[in-house]
């Protein structure tokens, strides 16, 4: 459109000049104007003004008989003035334009040329001493340039041998679509592209690689290749590897503390500890092995991999005998790579018989003593990592504690149930004692309100009654009271024992005053051998026990029968027995009897009926100077209650006075 | 004149209630354990019952049910004596039956017995 106004234009000036007359001229600065006004094109027609201009002054100075056309060029000149010094100008500023582009262009074109040079020089350089892989291909892949580093990467000896390949040929098939999927997104966004495959050279080995490519423009930008770094990752993979297997055993130390303090049963803490050992350090057998000391072995407590019927009974020597016992030897974790290479300790015939060729052993030390040990082993030689030694340390460490807080809890909680069983038992004591108060207390306030009666005149001999009931009740309270306090002083530890050396005779003879009252309507006997070693005893305490244990022997046999205290040697002790014809006591009886409070039923007499202390007193008293007391473990009627004093001469002299506990 | 059965096994408080009730003028059977007790129920047709807690062989609050529930025993009211029964007590909301007058604890005062006594009779 443009050109074609000028050349019109330059066609109508030159009808013009050719003798077109006034309309031609017109028609041209009509088109000259147009041409003007749209600003373009000025160069021609600028141009065209010259030659318009040049051949009218030629005409002008060579024939100044053409007044006519003189007059038309002057009009003309009026005329296309104003637009021919825009054109000149334009012309100027063009030609200035065009000179700073040109200088630029040039400029420009010098600056590339030296960067074109100083950077291939670089880069050759930097492909050179990269520690990377470099490759540049060409669109469809084909090597162009490589260094050395790709060139080995992918099998070959020299990067010349590369040249021309297709780099896809070197990508794993299942990672091909990755790869071809980063080239093209490369391709169309620009940016740097990165990808992670592996990598198999021309010799087939596979490396894992980290690539990260561009697309190669030329000077216009149009793509003409790709260049690349490729890296080996096999070694970040590694750590990687290490890194998670590393963070998955602390997830596991993590969950199974958590477990051991979620107060699971050891069996099963034990159990999982197992599992996820053989799973996380993939070994061929665990074991748990608890020290048994009095018999210096190690029991096979848990496992996993072993034969059947071996755990919970197979034994592994304690010492250099195994290596188990050299762990605890040497308190350190024992790392066996290859059994055939080991002579710190000699295998035992756990290991042997099960082909075992290397693993760790660590100890399972808790507070008070070593448990025991914890290990893997597999079949085949192994190397360990720090790692999984430390892991397996950790393990045997959190069993250990856990093993602590199990000891701890159970402590605790049969120190709580003795306790609440102490508890039970006082208000249990509190209710029985608080019964034994009321009951003669009831008589001897009835009694005494009995004949102080207004409404009633008793007679004498009844009052004499009442009066005698009062004085039975109140002596049947005396002396519970008296029990009780005696317990309560034993228990609170208040009793003090006068232990005297005296003879077995003695000791008896002394007492029989208090005794035979008591057998009014039975007959005791006392066999009592001369030649029996003196004893340290307190001679009130032993007649209060004697007494006691005849006042029930009274109590629960038939009237008429014989009631024997007997006595004999027996070891550092003397034994005194207390036997009755009565119908004797029974084998589940045998221990209650003297807990407090206890009565048996008596088939004798309802009548005679203690509270249930004086046995339990007897048992402390004998305990306070040292011997023990029971009842006779025989069979059929009669009862006989045993106990022990000890001789004078085996017991040592700092060790008295004797006090209750 | 009314009859009244005790059933208390300590000796002294059985004599203690039998002289109070008989010098009142009530005729007094006595019984030292529940099944004498029971027995003495069925043959001997007391008024009024006075009944301890603790006996040898079996709790007084089982002589109480026994008397309710099996219908050879003719019920009569009955005053329980005990030394050592709380309110709180099980067996005692168990029995708590319209038969029982009365809980008096040991020791108890023979005034207010021959009162409640009395007061079981009319």
């Amino acid at each position: 459109m443009i050109k074609n106004l000028s050349k019109e234009y330059r066609s109508a000036l030159k009808d013009f000049l050719q003798g077109g007359g006034e309309t031609a001229l017109e028609n041209a600065y009509l088109l000259g104007r147009q041409a003007l006004e749209q600003g373009i094109g000025i160069l021609d027609i600028a141009s065209t003004h010259h030659q318009v201009l040049a051949t009218l002054f030629e005409k002008l100075t060579g024939d100044t008989s053409h007044p006519q056309l003189a007059k038309q060029a002057g009009k003309f000149l009026a005329e296309c003035l104003s637009p021919f010094e825009m054109a000149q100008r334009g012309f100027r500023e063009s030609i200035a334009s065009l000179n700073f582009l040109n200088n630029m262009l040039e400029d420009e074109v010098e600056k590339r040329t030296r960067a074109m040079r100083i950077s291939e020089e670089r880069y050759r350089t930097l492909i050179d001493i990269s520690p990377d892989a470099i490759t540049m291909t060409d669109l469809e892949g084909k090597v162009a340039l490589c260094n050395h580093l790709s060139a080995q990467l992918h099998g070959y000896a020299n990067p010349e041998e590369l040249i021309g390949e297709s780099t896809d040929a070197f990508v794993a098939p299942e990672d091909m679509p990755r790869v071809a999927g980063m080239s093209e997104q490369v391709l169309h966004d620009g940016g740097i592209g990165k990808a992670e495959y592996m990598l198999i050279a021309k010799t087939g080995v596979r490396t894992p690689v980290e690539a990260r490519v561009t697309v190669v423009r030329d000077v216009e930008g149009h793509p003409t290749g790709f260049i690349g770094i490729t890296r080996d990752i096999s070694e970040r993979k590694n750590v990687e590897l290490k890194l998670e297997s590393h963070a998955r055993r602390q997830e596991v130390l993590m969950d199974l503390g958590l477990r051991a303090l979620s107060g699971v049963d050891m069996h099963t803490l034990i159990r999982e500890t197992i599992d996820l050992l053989v799973h996380t350090l993939k070994v061929d057998f665990c074991e748990l092995l608890e020290l048994i000391p009095e018999k210096d072995v190690l029991l096979l407590r848990a496992g996993l991999g072993w034969q059947d019927g071996l755990v919970g009974s197979v034994v592994v020597q304690a010492g250099d005998a195994s290596q188990a016992g050299y762990t605890l030897l040497k308190a350190e974790p024992v790392i066996v790579e290859n059994m055939t290479a080991e002579n710190r300790f000699a295998p035992s015939d756990l290991l042997r018989d099960h082909n075992i060729m290397a693993g760790i052993t660590v100890i399972v030390h808790s507070k008070e003593r070593p448990y025991g040990v914890l290990g893997v082993h597999t079949r085949s030689p192994r190397q360990f990592t720090d790692d999984e030694v430390n892991f397996l340390q950790s393990l045997a460490n959190l069993l250990a504690m856990a093993f602590d807080n199990r000891r701890l809890l159970e402590t605790e909680s049969r120190a709580r149930k003795r306790a609440e069983d102490e508890k039970d038992r006082t208000i249990r004591s509190l209710a029985i004692i608080s019964h034994e108060l009321r009951t003669p207390l009831t008589s001897i306030k009835g009694f005494a309100s009995t004949l102080l009666a207004d409404d009633i005149d008793w007679s004498a001999d009844q009052q004499r009654d009442f009066i005698q009931t009062i004085n039975e009740e109140a002596n049947k309270l005396n002396g519970f009271i008296d029990q009780v306090l005696d317990l309560s002083r034993i228990d609170a530890g208040l009793f003090k024992f006068a232990l005297t050396r005296q003879s077995v005779g003695e000791l008896v003879s002394v007492n029989m005053t208090h005794l035979h009252p008591l057998v009014e309507r039975h007959h005791l006997i006392i066999e009592i051998p001369a030649a029996l070693p003196d004893v340290l005893a307190d001679t009130q305490r032993v007649g209060q026990v004697l007494s006691n244990l005849v006042e029930n022997a009274v109590k629960y046999s038939p009237e008429g029968t014989n009631i024997c205290i007997s006595a004999q040697p027996s070891g550092t002790f003397v034994r005194f027995s207390v036997s009755d014809e009565g119908p004797g006591i029974s084998e589940e009886e045998r221990e209650k009897i003297f807990q407090p409070f206890y009565r048996t039923e008596n088939k004798i007499t309802s009548k005679a009926k203690g509270v249930g202390l004086g046995l339990t007193i007897c048992l402390r008293l004998i305990h306070g100077q040292g011997g023990r007391i029971w009842v006779d473990e025989r069979h059929g009627p009669g009862a006989v209650i045993n106990f022990t004093l000890p001789v004078a001469d085996a017991v040592q002299e700092t060790e008295q006075p004797w006090q209750g506990s | 004149m009314a009859r009244i059965l005790i059933i208390e096994d300590d000796p002294n408080i059985r004599k203690l209630l039998g002289v109070n009730l008989r010098a009142r003028g009530y005729t007094v059977i006595e019984a030292e354990d529940a099944h004498t007790g029971l027995a003495r129920l069925r043959d001997s047709s007391p008024n009024i019952m006075l009944l301890d807690i603790k006996l040898p062989d079996m709790p007084g609050w089982e002589v109480l049910r026994i008397m309710t529930t099996d219908p050879t025993y003719r019920p009569v009211p009955v005053i329980v004596i005990t030394a050592s029964i709380s309110s709180a007590h099980p067996d005692y909301m168990l029995t708590h039956s319209e038969y029982l007058r009365k809980i008096m604890k040991k020791p108890i005062s023979i005034q207010e017995l021959t009162e409640e006594v009395k007061e079981a009779l009319n």
